[in-house]
């Protein structure tokens, strides 16, 4: 039985379409993976499901009947629970309160505490059985947070569960635990639709699917029929068939040492870190979610003022107590998170970029603007950053492209070290290789080194020279340029060999 | 053709954008005008229009302090300007007696008065991270104070230098000089804000600390600087006020604070910081003293003032965040 069917539906944002025609159905019991590249318009169509946004054209029916929402708590009364990408949890509440929050049932004239204490250990357990849900949110991981949320959209019920993006902060576990849930979900009728920029994921837990392009639908996929062919599905989203595998050339092209760190250490976040990057090389940082890769990034980068560290650049010492101190010596992060830590989002492109270049030269008094808008419009060449034109503020732009623009603010600069924290995070395939093919062409050109995180341990086989396993906040494993493979990963990161 | 025309098109939409808020300003202050001219008979002349920009332009110039430490971001805001400008008023009014050779000690009061009250009050909010609406309401309260005690059981004595006389109460022609002030530092904060260094720190400290702060920009500093820059700039205030009053009273500069801060938002300066355009804040300050001109001719009084500027205050925040909820 068809649970939801969107037809035809159709969507513009001042001008811009972000559906033209797009169609979903979903069935009662199955997962329909939801996939497309960044913009192709899948989050526009969750949205507009969930009550957020309200279609321009098309019509939707939900359980055989016509429905309008006019804002996403009619849809969650009606049974559409919807997880959001950014998450929508309370801080300043515990575990419990936040998933009751909304949905408080009564014992007399009193909240009944025990009652919903009782709802949330059930379902938080099936996902993540050692979260104290006596805790508060904000003294959660962001992937325990990310568990939080699903398990309030859970608690409610629903006929129909939208997951946008729910994998992306999650852990290797915490994804099998969610997939069992949905299974299990499933099995018992809701119909799921589910995103993720993992397409391993999506092939594994998918009944079936329907990919967008430019908001229109270029492909479905049945697995009751259809085979499960990865090169037809990255076909689909990217609407051309390219294999583009870089070969690892390190081992000819690096060269002395660049970076040294030497006992690098920070309250108990990070414990004893001791390491050698090399000219033209990319190291990679990985082991589970959260064990200190993304403070190791921001303290490389000098945001720690009471850090311990020996630090050499090119045999010079150097600290690391204050950003401008790091950046000064080339050393440059493109942090995780680019809309909180990484950009401007109200100001134009152009700010964006000339920013960090005149935040730390402090002989600019005048912007020199002609000539860094001739330098600008170089970045915008290299990095194929698409804008409608320099002065268009980056909210507008696609995640990709905003990306884009915290490297390309360090360009200006002259780099030795780039520090890369979960720079592929929510962008799309496509926009994820041109990164990717630009800093790996950098690197074996300029001689320039690369440190970088991903939390998709794909992309740490695929790009890096070396890796280093970090598991509460030590390194505890490195693996050379033939050892990354993805077993030898788990294995380090789960750090089974004790010493 | 086709192309082009769409990029026109798209260049305008981007135009009106960037000055919506100025349009907005521009737009009301000719409505009340006209209004003022079908209400009350001789509203809209030339010389109404210059008496109103005079009265004017002490709003705009506190205004540009607020615009100041609201851009910085972190809740900006500065109560402690009137304040600031009294106690300068109040102090060098009997230095200068009424001499024209004494300014030179009265400009180094002044700036030493400023500069001591902006750092207080930029220490404590920057680097010891309290609300600046509570910091800079004590230091309101600890300057009247000083007043006080300092004016108690006395007459202020003293008079402002004329050339300070010359610049904020007299006319050329039929231009209040104040006016030509008023320009020239439009004209130098737009330069500063828009063409050096120190308006990109400004505003990307506003619009986002931390991403400035990875930048490698000290966040502190720029901030506790803006309360400087804000406190030297009301004490420099305080010296045109004298000029314009000819003496020295206690609470001279204290009526200005409120309007200055509605003069900024209605001028389009976000309170969450990161923007503000000085041209904006000065239309801002025009439209409230029109306003109340026209309250004034209505017979409404100062009770009408204030009603009126709270009344506006939220239109404008209504229509301002809407906005922003639509994007």
């Amino acid at each position: 039985m068809n649970i939801l069917e969107a037809k035809n539906i159709k969507k513009n944002f001042g001008g811009v379409a972000a559906l033209s025609g797009a169609s979903l159905t979903c069935r009662e019991g199955r997962i329909t993976g939801l996939l497309g590249a960044n913009g192709s318009g899948k989050s526009t169509l969750s949205k507009i499901i969930a009550g957020v946004y309200a279609p321009d054209d098309g019509e939707i029916t939900y359980l055989g009947k016509k429905i309008h929402y006019k804002n996403p708590h009619e849809a969650k009364q009606q049974g559409i629970g919807m997880v959001y990408q950014n998450l929508s949890l309370v801080p300043e509440l515990t575990v419990w309160q936040n998933i009751v929050l909304g949905d408080e049932r009564n014992a007399g004239y009193f909240l009944d505490d025990k009652n919903a204490r009782e709802r949330t250990t059930d379902i938080v357990h099936k996902l993540l059985p050692t979260l104290d849900i006596e805790k508060k949110v904000f003294e959660l991981t962001p992937s325990e947070m990310q568990v939080v949320e699903i398990a309030k959209a859970v608690s409610r019920k629903p006929k129909l569960l939208i997951l946008d993006e729910p994998t992306a902060a999650l852990e290797k576990v915490q994804v099998t635990s969610l997939f069992n849930m949905m299974k299990e979900l499933a099995s018992s009728g809701v119909a799921i639709i589910f995103t993720s920029h993992r397409l391993w994921e999506v092939v594994e837990i998918c009944h079936d699917l329907t990919i967008f392009r430019n908001g229109r639908n270029v492909g479905s996929m049945d697995f009751d029929k259809d085979e499960k062919d990865v090169k037809k599905i990255i076909f689909y989203i990217t609407g051309s068939q390219s294999e583009t595998s870089i070969a690892k050339t390190c081992a000819e092209t690096c060269g002395e040492t660049r970076l040294s760190i030497k006992n690098l250490s920070l309250g108990t976040i990070l414990r004893n870190i001791s390491f050698d990057l090399k000219k033209g090389e990319i190291l990679g940082v990985g082991g589970l979610a959260g064990q200190g890769q993304q403070e190791l990034m921001l303290a490389l980068a000098g945001n720690f003022p009471k850090i311990g560290c020996d630090a050499r650049i090119d045999g010079k010492p150097i600290k690391l107590t204050k950003p401008s101190k790091a950046i000064r010596n080339g050393i440059v992060l493109v942090p995780g998170d680019r809309e909180t830590e990484g950009l401007f989002s109200k100001h134009s492109v152009f700010s964006n970029l000339i920013f960090s270049k005149i935040g730390v030269d402090k002989k600019i008094f005048i912007i020199p603007h002609r000539k860094l808008k001739k330098e600008c419009e170089q970045i915008v060449d290299i990095l194929a950053l698409k804008a409608a034109s320099l002065d268009a503020p980056v909210s507008t732009l696609s995640g990709g492209n905003q990306q884009k623009v915290v490297i390309g603010k360090w360009l200006g600069l002259e780099i030795k070290v780039l520090l890369l924290s979960d720079p592929a995070k929510g962008i799309d395939i496509g926009a994820k290789a041109d990164l990717y093919s630009y800093i790996v062409n950098q690197v074996r050109s300029t001689g320039m080194s690369v440190v970088l995180y991903a939390s998709d341990t794909k992309e740490l086989i695929e790009y890096c020279d070396r890796l280093l396993i970090m598991y509460e906040g030590s390194i505890v494993a490195t693996l050379g340029t033939e050892e990354i493979t993805e077993e030898n990963i788990i294995r380090a990161s789960m750090h089974v060999e004790k010493e | 053709m086709k192309a082009q025309a769409h990029v026109s098109t798209a260049l305008d939409s981007s135009f009106f954008s960037k000055y919506k808020k100025l349009i907005v300003a521009a737009l009301l202050i000719i409505f009340l005008f006209v209004l003022g001219e079908i209400i009350v008979s001789d509203f809209l002349s030339v010389g109404q229009i210059l008496l109103t920009i005079k009265l004017s332009s002490f709003i705009a110039l506190f205004g540009l302090c607020q615009m100041i430490v609201i851009a910085a971001g972190g809740s900006g805001l500065d109560l402690s300007v009137g304040y600031t400008a009294t106690v300068t008023a109040v102090l060098t009014a009997k230095l200068m007696d009424g001499k024209n050779e004494n300014i030179w000690i009265a400009i180094l009061v002044a700036l030493a008065l400023g500069f001591i009250i902006g750092v207080l009050n930029g220490f404590f909010v920057s680097y010891i991270k309290l609300p600046p609406l509570v910091v800079t309401l004590a230091m309101s309260q600890m300057i009247q104070g000083a007043i006080n005690v300092y004016t108690a059981g006395k007459n202020i004595t003293g008079k402002p230098s004329p050339i300070l006389q010359l610049i904020a109460a007299k006319t050329t022609g039929f231009v209040p000089n104040i006016i030509f002030l008023l320009i020239l530092l439009t004209i130098i904060v737009m330069l500063i804000l828009n063409k050096t260094r120190i308006g990109i720190l400004l505003y990307g400290v506003g619009a986002n600390p931390t991403a400035a702060h990875l930048s490698g920009v000290d966040i502190k500093r720029v901030r506790f600087l803006s309360y400087v820059v804000s406190g030297i700039l009301a004490s420099f205030i305080g010296l045109l006020l004298l000029g314009n009053m000819g003496i020295a009273f206690k609470d001279m500069g204290s009526n200005y604070v409120m309007p200055s801060i509605a003069a900024a938002v209605v001028g389009g300066v976000s309170l969450a910081g990161g923007d503000g355009n000085y041209l904006g804040v000065v239309l801002g300050a025009i439209f409230l003293q029109t306003l109340t001109n026209l309250l004034v001719a209505l017979g409404w009084g100062d009770a009408g003032k204030w009603t009126g500027f709270g009344i506006v205050l939220f239109l404008l925040l209504i229509v301002y965040v809407s906005n922003r909820r639509k994007r």
